[in-house]
């Protein structure tokens, strides 16, 4: 195997850093508001679905 | 079109990813967190426009990026502020950045050009290729990759790295053979 030059190794060290800031960023705790925003939104729409299916059924 | 559930649990597993995305776009968790909000609204007001199978990650992505190009287009200022946000993110999670090299390496990235910096994350950390890259910032794939190879060298100038452990021994750059 080959030695990898300097600009090799810099920009491999480079890559390393950036996956690490990048991962430490994913790891964090998602704020609360973003999972209830989506659990509100879900019911809504379960909601307008059902009063849709109601209103489907009475129009029969 | 899928399910809401199937879309809801999809749109969930990605959270953490678009989040870490509109960090490094914007440089300040404030304006990620409502970037990642606008997004979310959006998506689910337009997930039947969502084709089942293909890649939601890059669907958000571009998403949260348009997001966030029309709000500094409209606002009509500069987005980074990265010393400010260096004091505010370090009094908010100090547990997040144990490490001092790490900080020097947000500061570094922060002072990239905005085109330069997403193409280098979108790329180099969030696992997309040149051309779903190219896809997501709606230009060609040479572009990607002359902006990507540009934040490099810009990144090595700026962090003066010397490739010879100026970082010091950490459990990341000793791990890799030749590097330590």
């Amino acid at each position: 195997m080959k030695t990898p030059t300097r600009y090799q190794k810099q920009q491999s060290m480079i890559n390393q850093q950036l996956k690490k800031y990048y991962v430490s960023l994913e790891e964090e705790t998602i704020p609360d508001r973003f999972i209830e925003m989506l659990e509100q939104l879900d019911k809504a729409e379960k909601k307008a679905t059902q009063a849709k299916r109601k209103s489907d059924n009475d129009g029969k | 079109m899928m399910g809401s559930n199937s879309f809801k649990k999809e749109l969930l597993t990605n959270l953490g990813s678009l989040r870490a995305f509109a960090v490094s776009l914007s440089g300040n968790r404030d304006r990620a967190d409502d970037l990642v909000q606008e997004t979310v609204m959006k998506a689910w007001a337009k997930q039947d426009s969502f084709t089942m199978g293909t890649n939601m990650k890059a669907w958000l992505f571009t998403i949260l990026r348009n997001e966030f190009y029309g709000q500094m287009r409209k606002s009509g200022r500069e987005v980074s502020d990265p010393d400010n946000v260096m004091t505010n993110n370090l009094a908010q999670h100090p547990d997040q950045y144990g490490k001092l090299d790490l900080q020097d390496f947000q500061k570094a990235l922060n002072t990239l050009p905005e085109d330069q910096r997403e193409a280098i994350v979108l790329v180099g950390a969030s696992g997309f290729s040149y051309e779903e890259a190219s896809e997501i910032c709606e230009c060609a794939v040479g572009t990607i990759k002359s902006r990507v190879s540009r934040a490099r060298s810009t990144l090595q100038e700026r962090l003066d790295v010397s490739g010879e452990g100026d970082y010091g021994p950490d459990e990341t750059s000793s791990s890799i053979p030749g590097i330590a």
